[in-house]
């Protein structure tokens, strides 16, 4: 009988404990320290580009990244050099500015093509104690105008005050002075100002702006005179669908960054000239819509990922990015301590097609510096004024110009551009050199689809039916590297190829092969009892390169060890088996169109190899960060996957101690 | 009914404060209540980059879980929800022993364990708020530069805690007394 209390006793305190340890627990999920967007509705409706901020240092986000941060070792002297920054206006980091801060911030471009006037950009943070930050500010602010003359104005705009400044351009003059800047330029006028920025604050949000008209269209939407973000559907699909919190969250209107492209590239062409076809644009267009891009932390790493979406009518085109599904096999096939590796599928129809669709038409001389429109945009390699289609007549066999021949030719070509009383036709004398250029550049003239044609017909095969077609599964590229300090560093790569028909591969591959002797001097033996062919560029040469043809790949590298070890089968651990691959696997999107992968631990491992790396590093941050702070950092990896609508990529840093 | 309410007044052990039984259990709800409150009024007021907010026990919870964010292990996730459930039970507890001590009558249950129910909550409650001032007060980590000195919360937090305690101890001792006579 007295056992009865006591069960009594004990079945009405579990009960009341759990039921209130779970309403608390239950509470206290709902009731986050901020909700993410908590300030969408201070927003603007027609953003052309809208980044929301986490400024809740207490958020589970911030307080992953200070804990990778403390993992670093890096917190406190991060903190320190802020705090050093701050310390010459009387501020500090934490006490006076993250404790100020609500729980979010936002910046938007309202109008991209307004920014050159100093106008369509805005901010606006949630404050804790806007009165401390009032006067923060504007105590900044005036300490700053005293040293350069200016002056705070204010205006008042629907009850709440706006400072602004009016910055001069620096062109000093009385009204009615002119200023010239050459001939026929003259500016007419005393100096102007322009927008030096513009602050407001409201009861508990700071809202910045470039111009006081910036500010005044924020103010409306806090307001309520005017529309914020949330009724902008463009936007708004897109921000309901980023359920978790983040550091940092964007959304960007390519629809307006495209049509300055267009208005820019229009203004800057000549007449009748079309240097990007209403076409491409109009395909970029409908390919890339909106973007979003995301900063989140998660518990062992630090992600950004980012996404573009077609337009919402445009039909979905294959060939633009990697869009199959996969899981690479190839990972499974290379060694653990691999330092880099790349994968994907289908390079042909993935990478191949689309890249020889838009290239199939340019003409090769487009990087000639003295033929292309874009030569100086490209590495010019050997290029000299050898290769100057005019002057290299000049040149003897030795490359020693003659100047006398060159003077002589010139001479008689301006005088017979100058007529008799002595005037020369400039215009003239100048058309005609373009139309020396031009001759030459068109007799030189080749596009990429006939300098393939004409390859396909010196090695004998068809380039796409009879190698790059059969390349439709996997493909992947593994690259290592060590021994930094000696004279000749370790490297090596390997190439890795599903092969759909590998007999007539290893027959294409035979063709090449031939080919680079006949035509590049090369040396291809082989092939050895494993099938793999050693390739020399030039005979007897210490480089040696390696490819092979098995039941299923096509394997390339240099030097020649990891095309043999792939073909022979090597000894040990994968990729797939290395902890950190996996946990990189785990942290990149499920569903991967591509991976890469950087091992920073095995970087940093072999870079510490280095003589003398530990200390000069040590020095090189005043030995507040060491290699040893660095071990947590692991990996970095970046995958490609489909989004509904459109492309998504992931960047992510495994860091995990 | 408790079992010393069979005697007569003039019978009844007298500890402490005399309270007549109505008033004892009356006062737990009391306490208990102020538990409630108190864990979620300011327990610490903030420091650092928390300088203008301040921390209740309910937040500190809260806090505590955001850290699980950071937790690369079942265990040291385990140790973070750990954490915070012990937060949770500072009310839990009062509150249970609130309940035991209103309905102990009509259950008949004994004074001892109405008495060791509130002890245990108020001993409780005063061991996690020692533990945060200890905290707050030595520099032993991060805890003292950001979350700064007990506020008025924990005032009435801690109170609600020694009347627990004080309860408990009297239910005890007349119980003893009981057992006595």
């Amino acid at each position: 009988m007295r056992r009865l209390p006591l069960l009594v006793f004990g079945t009405i305190s579990i009960v009341v404990i759990a039921a209130v340890v779970t309403f608390l627990w239950s509470l206290g999920s709902g009731a986050a320290e901020r909700t993410p967007f908590s300030t969408a509705d201070m927003v603007p409706r027609d953003v052309e580009l809208y980044v929301a901020v986490n400024t809740e240092p207490s958020s589970p986000q911030w307080m992953a990244f200070a804990d990778v941060l403390s993992q670093l070792n890096v917190e406190d002297s991060a903190r320190d050099a802020w705090n050093e920054l701050l310390e010459e206006e009387d501020l500090r980091w934490d006490e006076d500015i993250v404790a100020l801060l609500g729980d979010e911030g936002y910046f938007a471009i309202t109008d991209f093509s307004a920014l050159d006037d100093g106008e369509g950009a805005v901010g606006a943070f949630k404050l804790r104690d806007a009165g401390k930050a009032e006067e923060t500010v504007l105590r900044l602010v005036r300490e700053a105008l005293e040293d350069d003359g200016s002056e705070l104005l204010e205006q008042d705009y629907e009850g709440e005050t706006i400072y602004y400044v009016e910055e001069d351009d620096g062109l000093s003059g009385s009204e009615g002075d002119e200023v010239f800047f050459d001939e026929d330029t003259s500016f007419e006028g005393s100096s102007t100002s322009f927008n030096g920025g513009a602050i407001a604050f409201l009861d508990g949000v700071a809202v910045a702006g470039l111009a006081p008209e910036d500010v005044e269209g924020v103010i409306d939407v806090i307001q309520g005179r005017a529309p914020n973000v949330l009724a902008n559907p463009r936007v708004e699909e897109l921000r309901a669908q980023q359920l978790e919190d983040f550091l940092i969250w964007g959304y960007a209107d390519l629809a307006a960054a495209w049509d300055a492209i267009d208005e820019a590239v229009e203004e800057n062409s000549e007449e009748g000239e079309d240097p990007f076809e209403a076409d491409d644009l109009e395909e970029l267009r409908a390919n890339a819509d909106r973007a979003t891009f995301v900063v989140s932390m998660r518990n062992d790493g630090f992600v950004v990922d980012a996404a573009v979406l077609r337009a919402p009518v445009a039909p979905v085109e294959d060939g633009y990015g990697f869009d199959e599904v996969f899981n690479s096999h190839y990972a499974q096939q290379v060694p653990e301590d691999t330092l880099a590796f790349v994968a994907g599928r289908d390079l042909y129809n993935e990478v191949y097609v689309p890249i020889s669709d838009s290239l199939s038409g340019v003409d090769l001389n487009l990087a000639d510096p003295y033929c292309g429109g874009f030569g100086s945009y490209f590495p010019t390699g050997e290029y000299s004024e050898k290769d100057d289609p005019v002057y290299r007549q000049f040149y003897d066999e030795t490359g020693e110009f003659d100047y006398e021949a060159y003077e002589e030719w010139d001479g008689n070509l301006q005088r017979f551009f100058t007529d008799a009383e002595g005037n020369m036709d400039y215009d003239a004398y100048s058309e005609y050199m373009n139309g020396l250029y031009e001759g030459y550049c068109e007799e030189e003239s080749q596009t990429i689809e006939e300098a393939i044609a004409e390859f396909e017909q010196d090695v004998g095969f068809d380039l796409e039916d009879d190698l790059l077609g059969l390349l439709t599964g996997e493909f992947a590229v593994a690259v290592n590297a060590g021994n930094f300090d000696a004279d000749k560093p370790d490297f090596d790569v390997l190439g890795l190829l599903d092969v759909t028909n590998a007999a007539r591969v290893e027959e294409s591959m035979t063709l090449l092969g031939q080919y680079l002797e006949r035509e590049e001097g090369w040396q291809i033996d082989g092939p050895d009892g494993s099938g793999v062919r050693l390739v020399r560029e030039g005979a007897g040469s210490d480089d040696v390169g390696a490819w092979a043809v098995t039941d299923d790949s096509l394997a390339l590298s240099y030097p020649d060890t990891p095309a043999s070890a792939f073909v022979s089968g090597f000894e040990g651990d994968s990729l797939a088996q290395n902890e950190d691959w996996q946990d990189m696997m785990e942290l990149l999107p499920e569903e991967k169109t591509f991976v890469a992968y950087v091992s920073l631990a095995r970087l940093i491992e072999e870079l510490r190899k280095v003589e003398d790396a530990e200390a000069e590093f040590a020095d090189a941050t005043d030995g507040e960060v060491t290699f040893d702070d660095l071990e947590p950092i692991r990996s970095l990896g970046i995958a490609t996957t489909n989004v509904e609508g459109g492309w998504g990529m992931r960047i992510a840093v495994l860091i995990n101690d | 009914m408790l079992a010393d309410e069979r005697l007569p007044a003039k019978e009844r052990p007298q500890v402490g404060l005399a309270l007549s039984p109505r008033i004892a259990p009356l006062l737990t709800i009391v306490a208990a209540a102020l538990a409630v409150a108190g864990f979620f009024l300011p327990w610490m007021n903030g420091a650092g980059p928390f300088d203008l907010r301040s921390f209740s026990g309910f937040d500190f919870a809260r806090l505590v879980r955001n850290f699980e964010i950071t937790a690369d292990s079942a265990s040291s996730s385990a140790q973070v929800r750990g954490t915070a459930v012990a937060l949770y039970l500072v009310p839990a507890l009062a509150l249970n022993a609130a309940v035991l001590h209103a309905a102990a009558p009509l259950l008949g249950l004994q004074r001892r364990l109405v008495g060791w129910a509130l002890l245990v909550s108020g001993a409780y409650a005063l061991a996690i708020l020692g533990l945060l001032l200890l905290l707050s007060l030595a520099p032993l980590n991060d805890f003292q530069s950001s979350v700064g000195l007990p506020s008025w919360g924990f005032a009435l937090s801690a109170a609600s805690g020694a009347l627990l305690v004080w309860l408990g101890r009297r239910e005890l001792s007349q119980q003893k007394e009981l057992d006595r006579a």
